[in-house]
């Protein structure tokens, strides 16, 4: 038998992961520096929030259906966790309109 | 060191199959679903809890977060994810049999979980020497709980990812074994899940 030839880590981690994953892992990594651009006093502070909320239930949800297989469990288990991304969600956004933001900081 | 070998055998073109995961059947134990499902509720309620205290006190609650450390916030987000990519190939690895592969990436994940532990231990410490403590304003109150009562979830997950590791590093992974690290996996993402809210609304809500 020929000596095994190496094969790096990074081409391991390719071939156990699928597209699907890698591309959902991808958009977890740019909504979360985007969310962090627009918490970090970007645009205007409702709006902003809004979109924050907004991807943060997205990413909950990505990692609910990709990460955790949903996608492949029972209709039951993902209607029930797609019910509390979105009931969730929606509150949050209320609840955060309801208060709103500062018109002026004072430190 | 990676197992060459695994690894070998994985370029293979006869390298065994991932199992297929069948459709329709729940993701690891039913009962890790229930404390799941439990976990879900109660965040949920702490979420909305915080949004409306914090609508009573608009103000107070933004200048609060201002004194947040936002870098080390982002940078524990992404070790999070890393984490969860790492414990998606290492069950990857298991069903295909590739055991001591398996065991690496959950080596790593357990890392990823000590650096986010080191990391809020430094924000704990930079709030509280510098007045922010959970006396001080309501926002740091529940700033301490929720990520408090998530950092606790956290060490839960990285042990629970230790006793994957453990099994991993057989030969062969049994499928209970299997079942088990699957259960274990799902309790992990659900810790990165949480946090991915919790972040929003701690450091980004404004």
């Amino acid at each position: 038998m020929t000596s095994p030839e190496p094969i790096s880590v990074a081409v391991i981690t390719t071939r156990l992961i699928s597209i699907r994953i890698w591309s959902v892992w991808a958009l977890l990594v740019l909504a979360s520096v985007v969310s962090a651009w627009l918490g970090d006093e970007h645009g205007p502070p409702r709006i902003a929030t809004t979109i924050v909320i907004a991807l943060a239930m997205g990413k909950v949800f990505l990692v609910g259906e990709h990460f955790m297989e949903l996608r492949t469990a029972p209709v039951i288990f993902r209607l029930i966790f797609a019910a509390w991304v979105v009931v969730i969600g929606v509150a949050l956004v209320v609840l955060y309109m309801h208060g709103g933001s500062p018109t002026h900081v004072s430190i | 060191m990676i197992d060459w070998h695994a690894g070998e055998a994985l370029a293979r073109p006869t390298a065994q199959p991932a199992r297929r995961v069948p459709r329709g059947e729940v993701p690891g134990e039913t009962g890790m679903w229930v404390l799941v499902g439990g976990d879900l509720v109660a965040f949920g309620v702490f979420f909305l809890v915080f949004v409306t205290a914090r609508g009573r006190d608009v103000a107070g609650f933004d200048a609060a977060r201002q004194e947040l450390n936002l870098g080390v916030g982002l940078v524990n987000t992404l070790i999070l994810l890393v984490g969860s990519l790492l414990v998606v190939a290492g069950v990857s690895a298991a069903r295909r049999g590739l055991c001591s592969v398996a065991a690496h990436y959950f080596g790593l994940t357990i890392f990823c979980g000590a650096t986010f532990v080191a990391g809020k231990v430094f924000e704990y410490t930079q709030l509280v020497t510098s007045g922010h403590t959970p006396r001080a304003h309501d926002f740091y109150m529940y700033f301490f709980m929720l990520t408090g009562i998530h950092l606790f979830h956290l060490l839960i997950a990285t042990l629970l990812v230790m006793f994957m590791w453990r099994p991993a590093r057989r030969v062969v992974v049994p499928t209970r074994s299997l079942r088990t690290i699957v259960s274990f996996a799902v309790f992990w993402h659900m810790v990165d899940l949480l946090w991915l809210v919790l972040f929003s609304l701690f450091y980004l809500m404004r």
